[in-house]
């Protein structure tokens, strides 16, 4: 398997699981964190159409969808929701980071709008709960 | 006659061995070091310091924790474009007239089109600079939603 291969199979992986993740959180949200819930999860899936077409125009072959995942904490709460929706967008922009530097062009492009889209999420998110600071300097550098 | 001619051609051969061991090493190859000013990402690094002056100004106005995070974020991405191209350290208050106190609204246009560049620039680097810049463009992604 390609680098290039490999982090965008990563990716998916992670798509998949966000995907999964906002179906969870999303019902202890309301109002305008609801709806940006709703947001994020359609951005996932349409990352995920996105990146299934990048892996069959070389022919490689998709991970197959986990039937669930273990959540890294219990979701009960508005709280808790939104913690594990900023803990999903900072995940996921360490797997488009990771996948920038092997891909080119189109695939680049599409990485490229993943690791946007989580940054841009992730302030949306550190701004609901009241995180600060609520912008990072660089989107999906592990610390 | 054969030994001497077998001789000289063997020196030939390993003083242009040397010379491209050299060459290799960047030694002797007479390449001047890279103009940063001709790199391709340097309007990108005089975009990101004209945008720290940009926050500086609108500091001087109206001082606010995330506009000084931001601030501070354009700062560090102008350090790490400079070094990635060979420049000096941008300094952190260039000389000339004080600009006017940019509003919000003006920052984050100016955000809007400096993610752009940023995205650009990613789209056409090679693999060793990709990263650096994607980050750079994500992180621009986010400032807008941050500038209340």
């Amino acid at each position: 398997m390609t680098d290039r291969d490999e982090r965008l199979t990563a990716a998916l992986a992670g798509v998949n699981a966000a995907i999964y993740a906002y179906g969870r959180l999303g019902v202890q949200l309301t109002g305008s964190d609801a709806a940006a819930a709703r947001a994020a999860e359609a951005a996932h899936r349409d990352q995920r159409d996105a990146l299934l077409l990048a892996l069959a125009s070389t022919g490689a072959t998709p991970p197959p969808v986990a039937p669930g995942y273990t959540l890294p904490f219990p979701v009960t709460d508005r709280a808790s929701a939104l913690r594990l929706a900023l803990d999903v967008e900072e995940r996921m922009a360490t797997l488009w980071r990771a996948a920038l530097a092997p891909t080119e062009r189109a695939d680049r492009g599409v990485t490229l709008n993943g690791l946007t889209g989580c940054a841009r999420r992730a302030t949306g998110w550190r701004i609901a709960s009241k995180v600060t600071p609520a912008t990072v300097p660089y989107p999906g550098r592990p610390a | 006659m054969d030994r001497q001619r077998f001789t000289r051609r063997a020196a030939l051969a390993a003083a242009a061995g040397a010379v491209v061991g050299l060459s290799g090493c960047g030694l002797l190859d007479g390449e001047p070091e890279p103009d940063p000013a001709q790199d391709p990402l340097h309007p990108l690094l005089v975009e990101t310091t004209a945008l720290v002056a940009s926050y500086d100004a609108a500091l001087a106005s109206r001082p606010s924790a995330p506009l000084t995070v931001i601030r501070d974020t354009h700062a560090e991405h102008a350090r790490a474009l400079a070094e990635l191209i060979g420049a000096p350290a941008p300094s952190p208050r260039p000389p000339g007239a004080p600009t006017p106190p940019p509003g919000t609204a003006t920052l984050r246009a100016a955000e809007r089109r400096a993610q752009d560049s940023a995205a650009t620039a990613c789209l056409a680097a090679p693999a060793s600079r990709a990263t650096l810049l994607g980050e750079i463009a994500a992180a621009r992604a986010s400032h807008g939603g941050a500038l209340r």
